[in-house]
């Protein structure tokens, strides 16, 4: 059965020089996108991924990463919007980066679309009705 | 070259052509001011935005025996009571004792409106005619009598875009402001927004009839901090801007889809507050005003990492089309704008009130008295003012 997981990484300036991300979708079989990434050769940075695959290959890409010493951590939170509470305001959209929270130019209806979310929950503090809340994830 | 009382008689004969402000904003585009002068009778517009100063008396009824209240609590939340035995006013703003930030006058004023009974805690020193001195309850807006919003300061003609350029992240009034400029909200309705479609005040005054949170409310008073005012850019153009209404309304007749609580992190509670105003089209020029759209209509773009009484502005002259495209130069820099008064809630609002007048259970009003033009704005001196 198909898994998905968010994890985020973080990078000291040394990993940057390693073909990391391609290590995990080679060696693993695993279907990744990036949700956000800031990562300078200098500096380090970090990484949000969206990782799909067998729950095997997840496990193992995992243990991969730590012990290549490179710091994750499993988004296990999520955001959930409620639109029987939301008044549709945008108040989110001013802090929402990934743009995972858009108004549609059209309806001016708030949207929500969880697979661009990175889980930063500055959208929670924004919300002034309390319409976006973190769960963990199930 | 038409009356309101004209107005009103088409209103009443179920016949009155009423268009909203997007609507109309559109109809002048395609035929013409004159055209459309002639053709419609009333705009209808809407707001539903964060309101601070806004706020509701409550009468509770007497208790046997007899309490004069002097220390009045509704959900842990303070109301004042230096009024009469059982009347308060409570603030939209004022934070419970317990919750903080979390909960303040505004959600006991919605609860109540959503027909939720709230805990009354009264104090008082006892007096011969009112010996009782603690009283506790369990009241909802039926069990009351006269129960009504008085907000001495609501739709505020045009706000500011604001910004930050510091390089700290910074909670506002206008919301989260990321540092380095990275984005910016604003807070008006644009074309729907009720006192930039009749700019100069020329049809609202005491008394005229409101739309007000779902009920029918009324103009008091010019609101507090009422400025009215114009900027003249270089190409002639003027940009309106400090007008605010004092208004009041049955609580009774109130709906939560039209008035909301609202928590603005690490800085308070609001109220986003509902207003709808129907205007009359007397003639072309005010049916010219009520036809600007959202590129004719500008504010501008502040720097909110300054907190003094005047910001830096950073930008004279945005329109709302540029705001409402989700992205906003200043200085040189595109960043996104977000927007904190809900386009959708302002349609919302003027659909509701197009439908009521043309029903006819919406008539306009002739007002008792105009509100003034020339108020002088004050500045309060500190004793510690720097000199």
């Amino acid at each position: 059965m198909e898994h998905s997981v968010k994890i985020r990484l973080r990078f000291t300036p040394a990993d940057t020089e390693r073909p990391f991300v391609h290590l995990l979708a080679t060696r693993f079989g695993l279907v990744f996108s990036i949700l956000q990434a800031d990562i300078s050769p200098d500096k380090g940075g970090r990484m949000v991924l969206d990782l799909t695959g067998e729950e095997k290959a997840i496990e193992d890409a995992l243990q991969f990463t730590i012990d290549q010493g490179v710091d994750v951590r499993i988004l296990s939170r999520v955001v959930r919007w409620d639109d029987k509470v939301c008044v549709h305001c945008g108040s989110c959209t001013a802090v929402c980066r990934t743009r995972a929270l858009q108004l549609d130019p059209e309806t001016a209806m708030l949207s929500f679309d969880n697979a661009r979310c990175v889980v930063c929950e500055m959208c929670v503090k924004a919300c002034p009705t309390g319409a976006l809340k973190v769960e963990l994830s199930p | 070259m038409k009356t309101i009382s004209e107005i009103n008689e088409k209103i009443r004969a179920g016949s009155a052509v009423v268009l909203t402000a997007e609507e109309v904003v559109r109809m002048a585009r395609e035929q013409g001011v004159k055209e459309t002068a002639k053709k419609v009778d009333v705009v209808t517009t809407g707001t539903f935005s964060p309101m601070c100063s806004s706020g509701a008396f409550l009468n509770f009824g007497h208790a046997e025996p007899l309490i004069r209240m002097s220390g009045v609590k509704l959900n842990d939340v303070p109301a004042c009571a230096g009024l009469a035995a059982v009347d308060c006013y409570l603030g939209a703003t004022e934070l419970s004792e317990t919750r903080g930030m979390d909960y303040g006058g505004a959600h006991v004023i919605e609860d109540l409106i959503a027909g939720k009974k709230v805990h009354l805690s009264a104090r008082s020193y006892g007096t011969d005619c009112y010996p009782r001195k603690s009283l506790e309850a369990e009241v909802g807006l039926s069990d009351m009598n006269q129960c009504f919003l008085f907000n001495p300061r609501n739709a505020y003609q045009n706000y500011n875009c604001s910004v930050n350029t510091s390089d700290r992240i910074i909670h506002t009034y206008m919301g989260t402001l990321l540092p380095h400029m990275a984005n910016a909200t604003y807070a008006t309705a644009g074309e729907l927004s009720p006192l930039l479609k009749d700019p100069e005040l020329r049809t609202i005054g005491i008394g005229t009839r409101v739309f007000f949170c779902g009920a029918q409310g009324y103009v008091a008073w010019e609101g507090t901090q009422c400025f009215p005012g114009y900027t003249e850019y270089e190409d002639g153009v003027r940009s309106y801007s400090g007008a605010t209404l004092a208004l009041i309304g049955d609580m009774k007749k109130m709906s939560t889809d039209y008035i909301r609580a609202a928590c603005i992190y690490q800085y308070g509670v609001s109220m986003f507050v509902g207003v709808g105003i129907p205007f009359p089209v007397l003639d072309e020029d005010l049916c010219a005003q009520l036809s600007k759209g959202n590129d004719e209509l500008f504010t501008e773009v502040s720097d909110y990492s300054v907190p003094l009484r005047s910001r830096p502005v950073l930008r004279q002259r945005v329109s709302y089309a540029e705001l409402r495209s989700g992205t906003v130069e200043v200085c040189g820099k595109k960043i996104p704008a977000a927007p904190m008064t809900s386009l959708k809630k302002s349609r919302d609002i003027a659909l509701e009130l197009k439908r009521q007048v043309q029903k006819g259970e919406f008539l306009l009003t002739e007002p008792a008295a105009k509100l003034p033009l020339d108020t002088t704005k004050h500045v309060l001196h500190a004793l510690d003012d720097p000199k």
